[in-house]
């Protein structure tokens, strides 16, 4: 066999080790080595067996780079290797005496903070388990693959081979048992905030009706204070229709179903228009101003890119200064149609501007002061945008300065491909 | 017949112009606050007889701002709206705090008015 033979001395527990390198094939390093040693020096080609499975999973790991997987796998991997070495000094003082030694604490921060961080890129509780099953399949197979080339031998003085298995299916399992408890806590955070902030987002425009259709039973009302009321009461109405239109369409983006799309031939400057409409209906305030121009015809979902506009214009109005117009700009030429709102007001920060497409209840992280998240709105208006313009394949982008304040673009091509599956 | 001073927090707009509209009226005052800083200020410089606020606002919340206000004058009279339900942990603010759940009918707020006007008023 052509190798190179190397004494490895990483770490007293171990026994001698050496390393193999067979011409054309990964580095496996053996022999007279027991699991948790096996895992320890092979690691690498572990995770890479594993971060292939992992992107078979689905599309929303690609929320999360290569690097970061790898990380957390080696992680959770190093912490096994750490259990299992407890778990073998304990097997060795339990046949001394009978006491339960304590478990060490701490080797399960990867496993905890794993879930937690799979749960903010939209795994389910299937695909976490699958994980881990991958993880346990990737290190018995290359294990056993030794084995069966005679390799590694286990010394008579080891362990027989089941019970460092079992080690090992212990470890991973408590691993497993601590993601999904962050992964949960996650969930229940998550709900919690989402509950909070409906409260606040679709309570209080209700509330508001409420109170003002007592109000308008009150005879003495003057025309004027009537009229004010009814205007009110639509505002709030408008309102509560967004957020409730952008919650259906989040529903089933969380089902895994996307938002359908129904295309037909449409102009957008008419779609444009009749939303600035709305909106300023409900503004009477704010000042607008429109500019359309050049060939808008696109096949396209009217009522959902009609809700994109909506979704856009009051995000304007929201975060806007008052005193300052809002403008939508929509151009077409031989290769798309490009839509811009902008609003004048303080810029948003950079930070902001990166997750700004992300709902919040999936933007939440562990490390997040949920008391300041369940102050800002439920950010599914521009998460809800997003999908709709990608379904249609197109693309928004969004950029934020004092001078310019803040500009969305909205670019759609006018032949449309089939949207790659997400 | 004495008026009761209400101080109001909201930072809806919509709901904030409403609710002041319907409180106004014989043997009430209100002044109406978008940010729990802005009604801390004014609670300073003079304390209404009930505060109602909403719990969540943009800054200090409507709970934090209840624990300052309660912490100076255990007696004040304070309303929290809030859409959640909070059990028993209201209760420890304050011997004078109540909940009001989100949305209430005015009849809610009416019934609790009542209640301050009746524990205010000398037998």
């Amino acid at each position: 066999m052509m190798g190179t033979l190397r004494a490895s001395l990483r770490s007293k527990h171990l026994p001698l080790s050496f390393v193999i390198t067979p011409r054309n094939s990964k580095t496996f390093h053996v022999p007279a080595m027991n699991l948790s040693a096996f895992i320890s020096h092979n690691s690498d080609a572990i995770v890479d067996d594993w971060e292939v499975f992992a992107k078979t999973l689905l599309p929303v790991a690609d929320t999360m780079s290569s690097l970061a997987l790898r990380d957390h796998c080696r992680e959770i991997l190093q912490a096994t290797v750490a259990d299992m070495q407890t778990r073998e000094t304990e097997s060795e003082r339990a046949a001394k005496a009978q006491g339960n030694a304590p478990q060490e604490a701490g080797a399960d921060t990867a496993a905890i903070a794993h879930g937690a961080l799979r749960h903010l890129s939209g795994f389910d509780l299937v695909q976490l388990v699958a994980e881990f099953r991958a993880l346990r399949a990737s290190v018995l197979a290359l294990w056993s693959r030794q084995k069966a080339v005679g390799l590694s031998a286990v010394s008579p003085s080891e362990d027989s081979e089941i019970e460092q298995i079992m080690r090992f299916n212990e470890a991973i399992d408590q691993a497993l048992a601590a993601s999904i408890d962050s992964y949960s806590t996650a969930v229940t955070t998550s709900r919690d905030m989402f509950l909070a902030v409906l409260g606040h987002d679709l309570r209080s425009p209700l509330q508001a009706i409420s109170m003002t259709g007592r109000l308008l039973l009150r005879p003495e009302l003057s025309g004027e204070a009537r009229q004010a009321a009814a205007m009110r009461i639509e505002r709030c109405s408008t309102t509560m229709g967004l957020l409730i239109n952008d919650l259906l369409e989040f529903t089933r983006t969380r089902l895994g179903s996307g938002i359908p799309l129904a295309r037909t031939a449409c102009d957008l400057g008419t779609i444009c228009t009749t939303a600035l409409e709305t909106i300023r209906a409900g503004n009477p305030e704010q000042s607008f101003e429109e500019q359309i121009s050049g060939d808008l015809v696109i096949s396209a979902d009217g009522p959902r890119l009609h809700q994109v506009f909506l979704n856009l214009l009051s995000n304007a109005v929201q975060h806007g200064d008052r005193d300052k117009p809002i403008s939508l700009k929509a151009t077409g030429n031989a290769h798309g149609i490009e839509v811009r709102v902008q609003n004048f007001g303080r810029p948003i920060a950079p930070a902001a501007l990166q997750k700004i497409f992300e709902p919040m209840v999936r933007a939440t992280s562990p490390e997040t002061d949920t008391s300041e998240l369940s102050k800002s709105s439920l950010g599914l208006g521009l998460f809800i945008v997003r999908e709709i313009v990608v379904g249609h394949g197109g693309s928004v982008t969004v950029q934020s300065a004092q001078d310019e304040g803040t500009v969305f673009t909205i670019r759609l091509p006018l032949a449309h491909e089939p949207a790659a599956p997400a | 017949m004495k008026t009761l001073n209400i101080m109001y927090v909201e930072d809806n707009t919509e709901l904030r112009d409403a609710l002041a509209e319907m409180l106004a009226g014989p043997g009430r005052a209100v002044v109406a606050f978008a940010t729990g800083e802005a009604a801390l200020a004014a609670w300073a410089a003079g304390a209404p007889d009930l505060l109602v606020t909403d719990i969540g606002l943009p800054g200090m919340s409507g709970t934090d701002l209840t624990r300052i206000v309660v912490a100076r004058n255990p007696a004040q009279w304070v309303a929290l709206c809030s859409g959640y339900e909070h059990g028993g942990h209201v209760s420890t603010l304050g011997k004078n705090v109540r909940t009001l759940p989100k949305p209430f009918v005015f009849e809610q707020l009416q019934a609790l008015i009542d209640e301050v006007n009746d524990a205010l008023s000398p037998p």
